[in-house]
């Protein structure tokens, strides 16, 4: 008759792999205490190599041997040429591990350690290693710092990591890591060379456009829309000087600037009255490290009569100029739409309309995808925002349903946008601010409302009030009614509050209401329509200024 | 020890019926001898891993599967091959004469880029047998006319040489692959159907 | 010279084409008796591949009748009373109207001799002047192209062709055994005959290859400032053919869906180790009005690169795609469109044009009027291939061509014991005469073989059997100098052409070195159509057939454009080198005149992928057994055991011991089933006595026990 295969048995097979196992763990053991006895004698040299190739071929995370294998080569006595050598056949070693296990620390550490000890390392060959790895696993975290490590220590032109990136978002555009590499390179390859935007326009048309495809073909991909955030999104602003406020009586001067600064920073600034530099002390707002708001006082009092006073600092300078009869001014710089938003060309423009509409076009086939909605509004936000203004308001609307558990960080955007366009179109000179019935959820960009004596907040949906609140040294006037206040422990020493009005909030306790006790001027506080209950009442007794409840 | 990447060599075996491929095979690689004839059966390849040069290599050694009996091994058996192991058995001066043509049989069908330079071996085997007819010289001879041909007498039954001929046909095999690229511009692109297959990646962001 | 064959098998089968592999390489592997012939000397019949002069060859041999030299057969010694014998045709020729055609002119003798190279010399060595005069430009001869082999007068064979033929006849003068391929001339004897034919100046060239030569020429006769000589476009005749077994030419190209039953059989029963495999690494198209081929955007990636598709487009497509993916559990989407053509439903689904256009014919690769179903299904499959192997890739093809895949299946009997024997003709099957059963076949050399069950592929049945014959597939092969749509890295393509005037549906595979198909800096292009002319006698010019598919594809042929030398139009579409005409033919069979007991294979048809061919062997073998597993895993060689004891214990490796060897989860379903089945065999006793005695489950109860 006819032969037939025979096959080993389940029991044969896992006889021998047991087997197999065994005689591994014999070696194993007995290379480990091979290893500590050489530690222990502090014996660097080939024979300890060989025994920690043996453990790290299979178990690459074993630090202490990569550290052993360091030393090794660091303390070798021999000729350079036989230690570039081993340093060479050290990466070909180091390259089988990572084959077994490409997201090993120990080992992109050590090729690191190696290419740095060598005399004339092969970055060429390095990268080619990096693309290889990033083959296998295009998110290899490690290995994308360790490409940027080689790109850091070679000449290798950052164009080509473009091109590069390209290729890798060609064959999977749902990659953080190259759309981020991308980020970072852009700002570098590509400076704008005029108006501090983040990447030279021509450059900046050509990846939104690149954009628009990933998000187009799937829009449930986040990293496209991230990286498009990105792109509409504006350099960092430049440092400027958003008010300076100059008072007589007392002397001091108080400067609010866009980008926070250091003290030592500040002590640097010149401050100069009718173009003689003055000397004096200056201040923060507040204890924080860093701050916007700087107060200056001179050593001699600033005089009468029509002076001309000027600030620098930070790489910055601005002047005010005090009539006869002034004991103060201030002078707030005018705000534009590019504020809060990058310049745009006319040529942007075209584009960013486009792309506009491309996303209305999606969003009527994809109405419930919250990435296209918001990317509408940031879309709007970047052409103009004021003309855009009620739609966002609808569009962000329209988002807290759609994707409700982001609510608030929606509710604090719209916030944000409606600040931002008040900004823009009031006049801060005059020193009172109508934000009522905005929707504010939050207030922000309090650096520009830093000269405010009057502040209406009414009809708003603020929860608190925060330590934002700090930096209003001029305000008297602080109305906040009809919100959904619950805290107010941002209302400290304000050195000029008189009246504050929080009716209709929902404040409940007393103690609240203690941090008032440290406002100096405060006179009248009107609690009306809050659960704060009358029989408390007594509690204010204390209070140096007149209660309504 | 070893270090580098792991290299696949692949070696075939050729030869009348009757010989002793499987036998050899399998003496080399798994250290037993059937005494009992039986055409090939269940006999596919067999791999031993191994050190040839410092370096880690797996030799994967080709059985003709039976389909010489009536001269119907198909070209795609040759494909790739990197050595071709010759055998036939002393005792059988047929086995030997028709050697030249299993080897132009193998230079046709492989059609290997220089196949000048292709390794032989050829392994006269039954040497244990006392019945034998093929002299080592004429043996010998002709290895020395194609080219120098490595040449071993071996006894899959006692186990004699074996080890021997295969560690040459590793090292001849070897020299095939020696500039082999290390970093390949061209990522494996050749499919393994098992294990290329597109494992669904993890969402975890690392 | 020929070994009898032992005198009885389980099964016979007679051909090596796919389907008849698959099923020899599933009956030996659980262990039937199996003798697999076939008359031709290499495997896989209309599924073979070939080198290009064997390719050459068969262009010309088929329309030759062939001639049946061995000695007749005395059947009524052979054949009892109770007995019939069905007689098969002796010409088994299931290929028509067969041409092939070199455009490449011949190395004229003075290029060397002179060092000049003059490309435009289009000439038989007979015709060349030897032109000592370097600076007269030399006349632009206008000789036609030369065709290889002419099927009507093989009479008239050109001096090269009978070149080969010489050689090949020393070739087989030389008998050797085990060479199948007679065709194929000795290496070494080869170099030695060109070396022969040239003069003794020439030997100082012999070790450079032409090309080197034409550099070396060109670069003396430039240093001697001589009119500008331009270097030939095209490669020599000479130098084509040098490396004419790198060529792998399949009669039936075809591709492999990543998730077809094919891949999912490969990988089941383990043949897959015999095989390599490339994708197919893009999806090309013309659209209508246009004369250009564009990738088509199948993949995430695709679409997100592609610059033929606005935005909004793209969002269309992928929503369509991500439909059809699951489409079963949309119902209401395309309810209305159930019977009707699925062209309606795309525009329902506001497809543009364009998209549409991709949608049919190169990812569902349906027509227009296909149902809105079968076309939902057609994406489906397409989709569910995708990304399995290469994030963006559906399909995959077999390295050195088609005719690996018959060998594979072939191997995978062969080592289960299964006896193969080529080019051993059967003269015809004998049947009993009251049960209509066949009992077994007779070949040429007169042996009787008997068998319980018979296969034959289609081309092999008895003529009785055959009823009508008929043109399936209209083929046409190209060897061009570049790609049709060059690119940076090598591409495999497989591109639709739809239908255009009164020129049919194309369906083109173009691969190249990467698949091993031909030699560096040449592509294979297979074109496909079926015949639109039913009629089998009537005659049609395949060129004509092919000419709108060529139009499209390539400037021309080599010859065309070596004349027209200073045209600058289409310098990027690839030349026509080399290019094969043929029709495969397809016979129906008569069920009534076939005994029960013998199953017919199909020929491989105009199907892109095998599924048809895998489903008939599955079948066929359900039927021969009907409680046996098709295809099991075949055991790695390190499970096997060798010694003696092994042979008494009849273990037939079938049992699946090592699970942890399986392919990974989610390979297929079919995978997953047998396992759950496998648990399920297994019943837990105790759970089920518990269950009985109301006991509760046995997770508790094991608890218990540990207590």
């Amino acid at each position: 008759m006819h032969g037939r295969v025979k096959v080993k048995t389940s029991a044969e097979q896992q006889e021998e792999k047991r087997k197999e196992r065994q005689s591994k763990l014999k070696i194993f053991r007995k290379v480990i205490n091979a290893f500590f006895n050489k530690v222990s004698k502090e014996e660097y040299d080939n024979d300890g190599l060989e025994i920690t190739k043996q453990i790290l071929a299979s178990n690459s995370d074993y630090s202490s041997m990569w550290n052993y294998r360091k030393k090794c080569f660091a303390n070798s006595e021999k000729p350079k040429s036989e230690i570039e050598a081993m340093l060479n056949s050290e990466l070909t070693f180091i390259e089988s591990c990572l084959r077994n296990n490409p997201k090993s620390y120990g080992c992109w550490h050590q090729r690191c350690f190696v290419l740095l000890k060598l005399k004339t390392p092969d970055w060429k060959r390095e990268l080619q290693l990096c693309n290889l790895f990033l083959q296998f696993d295009d998110r290899n975290f490690h290995c994308w710092d360790y490409r940027r490590f080689v790109c850091s220590h070679s000449n290798h032109p950052l164009k080509d990591e473009i091109d590069y990136t390209n290729k890798l978002i060609e064959s999977n555009f749902s990659n953080y890591s190259s759309w981020h590499y991308r980020s970072k390179l852009l700002p570098e390859v590509y400076p704008d060379s005029s108006v501090g935007n983040k990447i030279a326009e021509r450059k900046l048309l050509e990846e939104l456009e690149l954009v628009q495809n990933a998000f187009f073909t799937d829009p449930n991909d986040q990293s496209a829309w991230f990286y498009h955030k990105w792109l509409l999104g504006r350099g960092h602003p430049m440092q400027s000087i958003l008010s300076l406020h100059v008072s007589r009586f007392p002397s001091t001067l108080t400067c609010t600037l866009r980008k926070p600064i250091k003290e030592e920073d500040c002590q640097q600034a010149l401050v100069r009255v009718n173009g003689t530099v003055i000397s004096g002390k200056w201040k923060p707002h507040s204890s924080a490290c860093y701050m916007n708001t700087w107060t200056f006082t001179p050593h001699e009092k600033i005089g009468t009569g029509l002076i001309s006073v000027s600030c620098q600092v930070d790489g910055v300078e601005t002047q005010i100029t005090m009539e006869i009869d002034d004991n103060e001014a201030l002078c707030c710089a005018k705000n534009t739409i590019e504020t809060f938003c990058e310049s745009s060309s006319d040529a942007k423009l075209l584009v960013l309309e486009e792309e506009l509409n491309s996303c209305r076009e999606l969003n009527e086939l994809e109405p419930d995808n919250k990435w296209v909605v918001l990317t509408l509004v940031f879309l709007m936000k970047a052409i103009d925002p004021i003309r855009f203004f009620s739609e966002m308001k609808e569009l962000l609307k329209s988002l807290c349903i759609i994707d409700s558990k982001r609510s608030c960080y929606y509710q604090d955007l719209h916030s944000k946008y409606a600040v931002e366009n008040w900004i823009i179109c009031a006049d801060l000179q005059s020193r009172k601010a109508d934000l009522r019935n905005k929707g504010i959820t939050r207030l922000c960009h309090v650096e520009f409302l830093v000269g405010l004596t009057h502040l209406d907040l009414s009809h708003n949906k603020l929860k608190a009030l925060g330590s934002t609140f700090l930096v209003f040294p001029w305000l008297q006037e602080l109305k906040a009614d009809d919100n959904e206040i619950t805290e107010i422990d941002g209302l400290k020493a304000l050195p000029s509050l008189i009246t504050l009005s929080l009716n209709s909030n929902a404040l409940s306790s007393v103690e609240l209401l203690s941090c008032l006790s440290t406002c100096p001027n405060l006179q009248h506080v009107s609690l009306k329509s809050n659960p704060v209950s009358s029989c408390e009442k007594d509690y204010f007794k204390n209070f140096p200024f007149r209660l309504t409840l | 020890m070893a270090s580098g990447k792991k290299v696949l060599l692949k070696v075939i075996i050729l030869g009348d019926s009757g010989v002793g491929k499987t036998s050899l095979m399998n003496q080399y690689v798994n250290k037993k001898f059937s005494n009992q004839y039986k055409a090939t059966i269940g006999a596919d390849f067999l791999s031993k891993d191994m050190v040839v040069d410092d370096r880690l290599v797996t030799m994967q050694i080709w059985d003709t599967a039976g389909q010489e009996r009536f001269q119907s091994l198909g070209v795609a058996f040759y494909r790739g091959a990197d050595c071709c192991v010759l055998v036939y058995d002393v005792t059988m001066p047929n086995t030997f004469k028709t050697l030249d043509s299993w080897r132009d049989e193998f230079l046709i069908q492989a059609s290997p880029r220089d196949p000048e330079n292709l390794p032989f071996v050829v392994i006269g085997n039954k040497i244990d047998l006392e019945n034998r007819v093929v002299s080592y010289k004429r043996a010998q001879g002709w290895c020395h006319t194609k080219n120098d041909i490595p040449y071993f007498e071996c006894s899959a039954k006692d186990n004699i040489n074996v080890e021997q001929a295969f560690q040459t046909v590793a090292k001849q095999a070897l020299l095939q692959e020696a500039d082999v690229e290390l970093f390949p511009d061209q990522f494996p692109d050749r499919i393994d159907l098992k294990s290329n297959d597109n494992k669904p990646k993890s969402d975890c962001a690392c | 010279m020929d070994e009898v064959l032992p005198e009885e098998f389980d099964v016979i089968l007679i051909g090596t084409g796919l389907p008849e592999s698959v099923l020899s390489g599933a009956l030996s592997r659980i262990g039937k008796n199996v003798l697999h012939v076939d008359s031709n000397e290499y495997y896989g019949g209309s599924w073979a591949s070939f080198n290009i002069k064997t390719f050459d060859k068969l262009m010309s041999e088929t329309q030759m009748h062939q001639e049946d030299n061995s000695n007749p057969v005395n059947l009524e010694a052979l054949i009892s009373e109770d007995e019939e014998f069905l007689l098969m045709s002796a010409s088994q020729q299931n290929l028509s109207n067969c041409q092939s055609y070199c455009y490449l002119s011949k190395q004229p003798d003075w290029v060397v001799a002179t060092n000049v190279v003059e490309p435009n010399v289009v000439a038989e060595p007979d015709e060349v002047e030897i032109s000592d005069d370097k600076d007269s430009p030399v006349d632009v001869a206008t000789t036609a192209p030369t065709m290889v082999q002419k099927h009507s007068d093989t009479e008239d064979l050109s001096c090269r062709d009978v070149d080969f033929e010489e050689r090949n006849n020393s070739d087989n003068d030389n008998e050797k055994p085990g060479v199948s391929d007679k065709q194929s001339g000795d290496p070494a004897k080869e170099k030695s005959t060109d070396n022969d034919s040239r003069n003794g100046q020439v030997d100082a060239f012999n070790n450079a290859t032409s090309e080197e030569k034409l550099e070396n020429a060109s670069d003396q006769s430039s240093q001697a400032d001589l009119p500008h000589k331009e270097t030939p476009l095209f490669p020599f005749y000479e130098k084509f053919y040098e490396n004419w077994r790198r060529f792998n030419l399949d009669l039936s190209p075809k591709v492999m869906f990543s998730r077809g039953q094919l891949v999912e059989l490969l990988i089941q029963s383990n043949v897959c180790r015999y095989l390599e495999f490339r994708n197919v690494t893009r999806t090309l198209t013309v659209l209508s009005g246009e004369n250009r081929l564009q990738p088509v955007p199948c993949s995430r990636a695709d679409v997100f690169k592609s610059k033929f598709v606005t935005v909004v487009e793209k969002r269309i497509l992928m929503r369509f795609l991500t439909l059809c993916a699951n489409f079963e559990q949309h119902p209401q989407e395309y309810e209305a469109y159930k019977d009707r053509p699925f062209q309606d439903f795309l525009q329902s689904k506001h497809l543009s044009t364009k998209v549409q256009h991709f949608i049919i014919h190169s990812i569902a690769m349906v027509s227009e009027q296909t149902s809105t179903m079968e076309g939902l299904h057609a994406t489906q499959k397409f989709l569910k291939s995708l990304g399995r192997y290469g994030s963006s890739h559906a399909f995959l093809c077999p390295m050195y061509g088609v005719g690996e895949l018959p060998q594979a299946f072939s191997r995978l009997s062969a080592v289960f014991g299964g006896t193969f024997c080529l080019r051993r003709r059967v003269i015809g099957i004998v049947a009993d005469k009251t049960s209509r059963a066949v009992k077994g076949v007779i070949d040429s050399t007169g042996q009787k073989i008997k068998c319980q069950h018979l296969v034959l592929d289609e081309s092999h049945l008895p003529d009785i059997c055959r009823s009508g014959f008929k043109r399936e597939v209209s083929r046409a092969i190209y060897v061009t100098d570049k790609s049709v749509s060059p690119s940076e890295t090598e591409e495999v393509s497989l591109i639709t052409l739809p239908p255009v005037g009164n020129f049919p549906l194309y369906r083109v595979i173009e691969a190249g070195p990467l698949c091993c198909l031909s030699p560096n800096n040449y592509y294979v292009v297979h074109a496909l159509t079926k015949p639109s002319c039913v009629d089998e006698n009537a005659i049609v010019d395949l060129k004509e057939t092919f000419h709108s598919a060529e139009k499209t594809m390539f400037a021309g042929t080599a010859a065309e454009l070596e004349i027209a030398n200073n045209n600058e139009s289409d310098k990027q579409k690839p030349a026509v080198l080399w290019a094969a005409y043929f029709n495969m033919m397809s016979c129906g069979v008569n069920n009534d005149s076939l005994p029960g007991n013998v199953y017919v294979m199909s020929s491989p048809g105009f199907e892109l992928g095998f599924d048809k061919a895998m489903n008939e062997a599955r079948r066929t073998f359900e039927i021969i057994c009907p409680d046996e597993e098709f295809l099991p895993r075949a055991p790695e060689p390190e499970e096997i055991v060798f010694d003696d004891e092994g042979y008494k214990s009849e273990n037939n490796g079938n049992s699946r011991e090592n699970p942890n060897e399986q392919p990974e989860a989610g390979n297929g379903d079919y995978m997953e089933t047998e396992e759950d089945l496998q648990e399920e065999e297994e019943p837990d006793v105790q759970g089920l006595i518990d269950q009985e005695q109301g006991v509760g489950d046995h997770v508790s109860d094991g608890n218990g026990d540990n207590a």
